[in-house]
């Protein structure tokens, strides 16, 4: 007896698979070797993750490593609310089928007991998904008093509950990177106000050398200005 | 309400209980709240801690004293906790991993399905030989249109992004438990980043 083996390929055998073994484009090695994995799912392109990672890179211009931990947190959260996204629209796209049978197994109750029940709501749905399909729905729905949006009430019922986690989730992920995004701009303004803050000291104590300097000699030539407020204050 | 005897009892056999006392048995114990350790500080686990060490020396800079290290210290343990809270949100999501799970035979609908069908004439085995044989248990002949029918009610396994959606559904009740901890470890390592900051100020 030949027993079949799959032999599976050593090394990455696609471009895509390529690409998820190269680092992430722009992010440091040393940061990198710590948070530089890509939380992406079987099917999902890491050419994509590293197109946005570029992107919301040059956006950010991180100035130093704790921004660039930052700038990759922001790239996840755009990545995951964008998955949840997807998923709760394809959540009701992916439920029509059922709550189309589930619509004519309803209309079609008076049938319900004999054996070709299953046979005819099959055949009245799959009427349904080829060409001129929703026609055909208007029109054996129009016989029971109901339009085609009896469809979509009956999707969303079904799936109002992962429609509403995965709006969640992706509103959660909205707020998380709009809190980095917050985090990155008071630092920075926090940072630029420290060095204003310090370039005054340093001129304040730079002034207060030159006004302390003993005189020596006849001539003095001030280097202040008359209109400097603070100077003529000091004096 | 409580007598006095019984009360007396208790506090004796309460002197008697005082949790292990070999060096073994405490690091067991210690361990008895651990559930996930999604809120735990990594740095205590030996392994993780020469990771949070090094990505604190990165935070805080090569020059750093050891009040800047204490704050990046801090900052690298919650980065590290949040990586693994995102790789365990794309692991409960991951369909290579949960297609087996969620099709299995031990889907619940399946199950409720089989044990709605075993009292009358069907099995999953006594299809397959029905269908065979062409008659059912009680030897009846059936045609195929009467054995496919229950089977119909089969949900079909979806594959590609229907399996996506399906897993998705399934899961996503406790990926949605994760946000919480994810929130909790940014809250902390934004305090830590922010000491750090006033403390490097202080300090230039």
């Amino acid at each position: 007896m030949s027993v079949k083996t799959h032999t599976r390929p050593e090394g990455p055998e696609t471009e895509r698979d390529q690409t998820a073994l190269r680092p992430l484009p722009g992010l440091p090695e040393e940061v990198a070797q710590y948070i530089g994995d890509r939380p992406i799912l079987r099917g999902e392109d890491p050419r994509v993750y590293d197109a946005l990672f570029s992107q919301i890179a040059a956006f950010v211009a991180a100035a130093d490593q704790i921004e660039w931990i930052w700038t990759k947190d922001i790239v996840d959260a755009v990545w995951e609310a964008r998955r949840a996204r997807r998923m709760r629209d394809q959540v009701l796209e992916l439920g029509r089928s059922r709550a189309m049978k589930r619509v004519v197994e309803n209309l079609l109750q008076d049938k319900r007991a004999t054996t070709e029940f299953n046979k005819d709501v099959s055949k009245v749905v799959s009427s349904w998904m080829g060409p001129g399909g929703e026609a055909k729905m208007a029109e054996f729905l129009a016989q029971y008093g109901l339009d085609p949006s009896a469809i979509a009430a009956e999707t969303f019922l079904n799936r109002a509950q992962v429609y509403e986690q995965a709006d969640r989730m992706a509103a959660n992920a909205d707020k998380r990177r709009d809190g980095l995004l917050r985090e990155i701009e008071r630092r920075r303004a926090w940072r630029a106000q420290h060095f204003r803050d310090a370039a005054n000291i340093v001129d304040a104590e730079a002034e207060d050398v030159t006004a302390e300097r003993p005189r020596s000699g006849s001539l003095q030539i001030s280097d202040k200005s008359p209109n400097d407020k603070r100077t003529k204050a000091r004096d | 309400m409580t007598s006095e005897r019984k009360r007396a009892t208790n506090q004796q056999n309460a002197q008697r209980s005082t949790g292990p006392r070999s060096v073994a048995g405490k690091k067991t114990s210690r361990q008895n709240a651990l559930q996930h350790g999604l809120s735990a500080r990594l740095g205590k686990n030996p392994e993780q801690d020469q990771r949070v060490q090094g990505l604190a020396q990165i935070i805080a800079g090569p020059e750093a004293g050891a009040s800047e290290l204490h704050y990046a210290r801090i900052a690298a343990d919650a980065t590290l906790q949040i990586t693994r809270i995102r790789d365990l949100r794309a692991s409960l999501m991951q369909p290579a991993a949960r297609e087996r799970e969620v099709f299995s035979w031990s889907f619940p609908k399946r199950v409720h399905w089989q044990r709605r069908y075993r009292s009358k004439w069907l099995t999953v085995g006594a299809i397959v030989k029905g269908a065979l044989q062409n008659q059912d248990q009680d030897g009846r002949t059936v045609s195929a249109s009467d054995l496919a029918a229950p089977l119909e009610r089969f949900p079909p396994c979806p594959s590609g992004p229907e399996a996506n959606v399906e897993i998705f559904s399934r899961f996503i009740g406790q990926v949605l438990k994760l946000d919480g901890y994810e929130r909790r470890q940014l809250s902390r390592r934004k305090a830590a980043l922010r000491a750090l900051d006033a403390l490097r100020a202080l300090l230039s």
